[in-house]
């Protein structure tokens, strides 16, 4: 019950937040963060169940790098800023 | 060595005295590099605090004025409290996340001091007296915050 508003309302309140074009969160691999930390991490910032989690993770292991989220400039630096508070190596980037 | 989950999101940790006194010293350490005009130039902090857009200084200008503040208060508030509670048997789900947050920085500063790579063996750093220190501390650390993610697991 609690989440159906949310989702239905957050493309809208995005359109007008921010009418430009969107932004995608970039992680990329680095030799020393651990493969199980990575994979907390993205479950605990995003939410994301343990499935998508891992395969996110496993995108920044073998291709050097993983799309992990996308939206208006704002929450994009949120998502960058607590990634990097995680220890994560995040950028953003215009969604071309 | 054990760490498992608590009532209330946290652990309950045993470990040898010695690695809690590791912790103590790794956590100052870490505060020493985030509070010290000295480290300002240090690939540690670029490391810890990358450059956020990719391709577009301005805008990475922009982030840290936004958001630099934020992050660095977080690593220093992550380092605080693992000094300050890594004598503790039970942890609350905070200061648990402070663990992690601070173990992982730690992991960076080492990783990046040992300039450790994907090609490079660890073995290699034990061997060397130059690196030894280093790389005992890393694998510690390593094995201690494997446990906390496990222990934290959601699923």
């Amino acid at each position: 019950m609690s989440t159906a508003p949310s989702v239905l309302e957050r493309p809208v309140a995005e359109t007008v937040a921010d009418p430009d074009v969107p932004w995608v969160v970039i992680v990329w691999n680095d030799p020393i963060n651990l493969m199980s930390y990575v994979t907390w991490v993205f479950q605990k910032l995003f939410g994301y169940p343990r499935r998508k989690a891992e395969r996110l993770m496993m995108d920044v292991h073998t291709k050097g790098k993983a799309a992990v989220s996308h939206g208006p400039k704002e929450r994009c630096e949120a998502d960058v800023a607590a990634l990097h508070g995680y220890g994560l190596w995040a950028t953003m980037q215009k969604d071309r | 060595m054990s760490v498992t989950a608590a009532p209330g999101g946290g652990v309950d940790v045993r470990l040898p005295p010695e690695l809690r006194g590791l912790l103590v010293s790794v956590a100052r350490q870490m505060h020493e590099v985030l509070t010290e005009d000295e480290y300002a130039d240090s690939p540690i902090l670029a490391r810890l605090f990358p450059t956020a857009v990719e391709d577009d200084p301005m805008a990475t200008l922009g982030f840290e004025q936004l958001m630099g503040k934020a992050i660095r208060d977080g690593k220093i508030e992550a380092a605080t409290v693992l000094a300050a509670t890594a004598g503790n048997e039970r942890l609350s789900a905070e200061e648990t996340l402070a663990w992690l947050r601070c173990l992982n920085d730690v992991r960076l500063m080492l990783g990046t001091h040992l300039n450790v790579s994907e090609d490079v063996d660890m073995e290699t750093y034990l061997e060397d007296p130059a690196t030894e220190h280093a790389a005992v501390v890393y694998l510690a650390l390593s094995e201690l915050l494997e446990m906390l993610v496990r222990a934290v697991d959601p699923t």
